[in-house]
Parts: C-alpha cells; sequence; structure tokens
C-alpha cells in the first residue's frame, strides 16, 4: 500500500468568471522508499498540488489516502499524526521563516506542538539537528534576516525535519539558492535520506536536479498530469511531446531532441479552457482529434503517457 | 529590528523634540503634586485675572487660582484619557481585524460592516450624545473616546492579517498542526503590531484632542478638577481682558498633540522599508 496517495483530485479556482482548474483527474502515489519529482512550468498547478497534500486546501472532488485515511476525514488523533508525518519546505527561504521568531525557536515549533519533551530535550534534538545540516551552533539566538539564503533553507529543512516525517514535500526547495548552494544541499538531502527511509515528494522545474535525484517522475502541464514513468525510462525517452520540449529546454543537454517548437503565443493564456489537449497550441505533432478530445492517461508498461500519440 | 527601528527614529530631529517634549509632560503629570506652585483648587479672592507675574508665571483665573498649577494638573488628565483610550481603541480594533482577517467568511463580513456602521457616524456628535445623556466622568470619557476610535486599527489589522496568513511561515504552521491560537499569537500578531504601535502614537494625541474639545464644551471633565480644555473654555469669557487663561493651556494642547503627531510620522517612516533604502 502506498504511503501517499492521490486519486481522483480536481481543485478548481473561481476568480470572478474566470475558472482554473489548477489540478484535473489528478492521481498519483508516492511510497516511502520515492524520491518523487513533479515537474513543469511555472502556473501548471504544481504547488497546488502540494497544498493540497498538507490539506492546506480541500479538492473540490477527490481524495488523498495516506496510510489506506482519506486526510479529510480522519480523527483528531489521526488528524495530528498526518501532521506529524508530513512535512513541507517551501521555495522561497526568505518568506518560509517567521521573522520576528529566532532560529532556535523556529526550529523547535514543531517539537512543541507534537512531543511532549522537556525544554532541555528539545535543545538537544534542535541543536542536533540543526549540527546535521550544517548550522553553526552560534546561529540559534539569530533572526532569520541575520542569515544568508542557504542558512535559512537550511534552518527550513530543519525545521520539516525534526518531527521525522515519513514523507517530505519540498516545493522548489533550491530555486532560490545559487548552484553551489543547490548541490551542497541536496547532498545533504540525500545524505539524510540514506540515514533513515523517507518519502520524497520534490516540485521543481530544474530537470537537472530532477535527473540526479529522483527515481520516478511525473510532468504536469496547466493542471493535467501529461507522463509519468521513472526517471531513467524519461530521461531515456521521452514521450509527450511536452516532456520532449522541456527536456530540449536544459541548457546544452540532449540536444538530440531539438525540434522547432513554435514560440509561446498569448494565446496560451487560454490553453485552459480549450476542449481537447491543453497542449494543443504549442504541439508541433499535433493533429485533428487533439483539439475538441482530452486524452487519456494511458499506461504504456511501466510509465503512463497523456497523447493520443500512443 | 527593534533597535534599527529606535534608531531611525532618533535620526529625525522634530520626532525627538516630539520626544522630549512628550517625557516633559509625563514628568510633570507624575509628579504635579511637587512641581505645581500652588494649589490647583485654592480660590484667592484678592488676586482674581491677575496677569503673568513673578508669583504666579502664567497668571491667575477669573476665582485667583494658579493657571500654571491647574495646567500641571491638567496634563494628568489629558495624559490618562489619551493612553486609555488609546489603549481601548487599540485592544478592540486589534481583537475585531485578526477575528475578522484570520476567520474570513461571514465572521469578517459581519465585523467589517460593522466598522462601516461606525464610520458612518460623525464621531464627535456621537460622543457628544452619549456624553450627554450618562453623566460625563473622566472614566466615561476614556471609553467612548476608545470605543469611537477603533475602526482604523481594525482595517489595519485586518488588512495585515489578510496579506499574512498566506505567507509561507504562516502556511507551514498550519501544514505541522499549530492550532489556530498559536498561529495567531506566534506567527501573525508579532508580524501585524508595527503598523499597529503607530495609529497608537497618533490615536493618543487624537484622543487628548477630543477630550479637549468635550471640556472646552462643558461635556468633558467637569470643573473644578483642572483640564486644558477647560480651562480654555472659562478663558474665551475673559478673552479680552486676560488672554493668558486661553492662551497657555491651548499651548499646552497644541504642542502635546503635536509631539505625539511628530513621533507617529517618524515611527511610520521608520518602519516603512521603501525608507530604508536611505541609510
Amino acid at each position: 500500500m502506498p504511503l501517499l496517495r492521490a486519486v481522483n483530485l480536481n481543485k478548481i479556482f473561481k476568480l470572478k468568471k474566470i475558472i482554473i482548474p489548477a489540478v484535473e483527474n489528478f492521481n498519483l502515489s508516492v511510497d516511502k522508499t520515492d524520491f518523487f519529482a513533479l515537474v513543469g512550468e511555472s502556473g501548471s498547478g504544481k504547488s497546488t498540488v502540494a497544498k493540497l497534500f498538507l490539506r492546506l486546501i480541500k479538492p473540490q472532488e477527490g481524495q488523498i489516502i495516506f496510510k489506506g485515511k482519506n486526510i479529510w476525514q480522519l480523527n483528531k488523533e489521526e488528524l495530528k499524526s498526518y501532521h506529524n508525518s508530513i512535512a513541507i519546505v517551501f521555495q522561497d527561504p526568505y518568506s518560509s521563516l517567521n521573522p520576528r521568531m529566532k532560529i532556535f525557536s523556529i526550529v523547535e515549533e514543531p517539537l512543541k506542538i507534537h512531543r511532549d519533551y522537556t525544554k532541555s530535550e528539545r535543545e538537544e534534538i534542535v541543536r542536533k539537528t540543526l549540527k546535521t545540516l550544517g548550522i553553526d551552533e552560534s546561529m540559534i539566538e539569530r533572526y532569520p534576516h541575520q542569515l544568508s539564503g542557504g542558512q535559512r533553507q537550511r534552518v527550513a529543512i530543519a525545521k520539516a525535519l525534526i518531527l521525522e516525517p515519513e514523507i517530505l514535500i519540498a516545493d522548489e526547495p533550491l530555486s532560490a539558492l545559487d548552484i553551489s548552494l543547490q548541490a551542497s544541499l541536496l547532498n545533504q538531502l540525500i545524505k539524510i535520506r540514506e540515514s533513515r527511509e523517507m518519502g520524497i515528494f520534490l516540485i521543481t522545474h530544474d530537470l537537472n536536479i530532477v535527473k540526479a535525484v529522483s527515481n520516478k517522475v511525473a510532468v504536469m502541464h496547466l493542471g493535467r498530469i501529461v507522463e509519468e514513468a521513472s526517471t531513467i525510462d524519461l530521461f531515456k525517452e521521452p514521450l509527450h511531446p511536452y516532456t520532449k520540449v522541456l527536456l530540449e529546454s536544459i541548457p546544452g543537454f540532449h540536444r538530440r531532441y531539438r525540434i522547432k517548437m513554435p514560440r509561446i503565443s498569448a494565446e496560451d493564456r487560454i490553453s485552459w479552457h480549450i476542449k481537447g489537449c491543453r497542449f494543443y497550441s504549442r504541439c508541433s505533432y499535433r493533429m485533428d482529434i487533439c483539439k475538441d478530445n482530452t486524452p487519456e492517461l494511458k499506461n504504456l508498461g511501466a510509465r503512463k503517457v497523456r497523447c493520443f500519440l500512443y | 529590528m527593534f533597535k534599527l527601528i529606535i534608531k531611525r527614529v532618533l535620526k529625525n530631529k522634530f520626532a525627538v523634540a516630539g520626544l522630549i517634549f512628550i517625557f516633559i509632560v509625563f514628568f510633570i503629570a507624575i509628579f504635579a503634586n511637587n512641581i505645581a506652585p500652588y494649589d490647583p483648587y485654592k480660590i484667592n479672592v484678592y488676586k482674581v485675572l491677575e496677569p503673568p507675574s513673578k508669583e504666579h508665571i502664567l497668571g491667575t483665573d477669573e476665582l485667583g487660582r494658579d493657571v500654571l498649577s491647574r495646567i500641571i494638573y491638567g496634563a494628568r488628565v489629558s495624559l490618562k484619557v489619551g493612553f486609555i483610550a488609546m489603549g481601548i481603541a487599540i485592544l478592540t480594533g486589534t481583537i475585531l481585524g485578526l477575528i475578522a482577517g484570520y476567520y474570513g467568511g461571514f465572521i469578517d463580513t459581519i465585523i467589517m460592516r460593522f466598522v462601516d456602521v461606525m464610520l458612518a457616524f460623525p464621531t464627535l456628535f456621537l460622543i457628544l450624545a452619549v456624553v450627554a445623556v450618562l453623566e460625563p466622568s473622566i472614566y466615561i470619557i476614556m471609553v467612548v473616546i476608545g470605543l469611537t476610535g477603533w475602526m482604523d486599527v481594525a482595517r489595519l489589522v485586518r488588512a495585515e492579517v489578510l496579506s499574512l496568513k498566506e505567507r509561507e511561515f504562516v502556511l507551514a504552521a498550519r501544514a505541522i498542526g499549530a492550532s489556530s491560537g498559536r498561529i495567531i499569537f506566534k506567527h501573525i500578531l508579532p508580524n501585524a503590531i508595527y503598523p499597529v504601535i503607530v495609529a497608537a502614537t497618533f490615536s493618543v494625541g487624537g484622543a487628548i484632542l477630543i477630550e479637549s474639545g468635550l471640556s472646552f464644551l462643558g461635556l468633558g471633565i467637569q470643573p473644578p478638577e483642572p483640564s486644558w480644555g477647560g480651562i480654555l473654555s472659562v478663558g474665551k469669557d475673559y478673552i479680552t481682558v486676560a488672554w493668558w487663561m486661553s492662551l497657555f493651556p491651548g499651548i499646552a494642547i497644541f504642542l502635546t498633540v503635536l509631539s505625539f503627531n511628530l513621533l507617529g510620522e517618524a515611527l511610520r517612516d521608520a518602519l516603512d522599508p521603501k525608507q530604508w533604502a536611505e541609510d
């Protein structure tokens, strides 16, 4: 049984008269051995998925199943255990830490909520956790604005890991950091994962990171998963035209997939509302059938793809 | 952060002048018994309406009482009303603003429409009506001024909360299962407090002004208790023969309110991130 499973999730945002199906017919499961990457361009609904998993917003349809139970139908104790088992690291370390709390209090907070430790026990755990992430002891009495971006993100990760969650949701955790910091933080995450079992659900648009660390990938485009496969398969042979575009857009990478793509036009803003495939206007393989019919997510052996080509 | 703000405020000369004057008024109010040269209630029929002299620096009033002593004791009334009315306004506004912003939806609509209704009343007339019906006393005045001055604070706090509750550190707190109380008091309120401090500073000045106005109209502090507005009110009847009775309490009101406004202005600038680039 997978640890965390999304079943037919639908989340629609209504802005006055505009309806945006941010997440549509979304099925996905993450196990505790997975390093699952969700990729897609800005506005494809990736962060909405994270918020749905964290129980911050409620889906209109569908369920999120955690250890066999719908997270919106948990009793008080089960809910507490859910909050304890799932952790989040956000993209921007400047807004994910409370500017009026000291580093120690920030990292300590989850313990205060979920554990009955004494103050000295909490202090010990906080110090230990910060140390594994390479945060110096002298930092704990400081405020977030006195730390660099990299240090802040380490603090955010320390806070996420302090309860030893079973699954970590990371919403673009590295995109606000420079390349060298990204590498060292990634290495640390991998090291922590080696020391104990923890599923990671990584949301990103950086395919180099996906290739380096994840074992499964789902590609999202305008609210729909268009392709899901193991990382190896996906990078060896991307199937969906959108995945091909994504891979091709990596600088100095996979040049052999380079194909002429029509430029993204302003028209794409309305792609949400066309009846057929939402990639239609940008796709170089488009057929008549794509315009008015939505392709299903088809199973192709070990992988899935949403395209009429297959 | 806190030190930085104090540093910025102290850079502003007007604010420093205001701060010093506020300290002086505080000092005078606290040690009125020791500072005042005469008993502010002592009537002396032989020294009615005497102009400023060595004996009575600011002259005497229509009953021969020392104007300086009465102004010194009047500072107590003004500060008491100013601060307590501010406290009531800030507390009410902050609590209602927090509730409206945090819970949103129907509760928000109810509270904010109530704010609109309260703002639609001309405040001064509302206060006049209430004070006219009830027996005017310093406590009634404090409460009434406080309960008619919280609406702007509520709007301010609500706006802050609305933006703060979408911030990632608040989302993160919700994601780990923090209680509403913890989120409101640990994560939202400490980050919304600075604009409230600015509003509080302005509202002290405002409350002092309203109290003086009420006392001037005879609906505030009742004689013989000395208050700046009260002295001014009596002084206006004698303005052609005893200008000192109107001028000096007028200056006291003017300078005190000005000081609070200058301080508030400086605090607002100090807390505005757009102004930070300059230093």
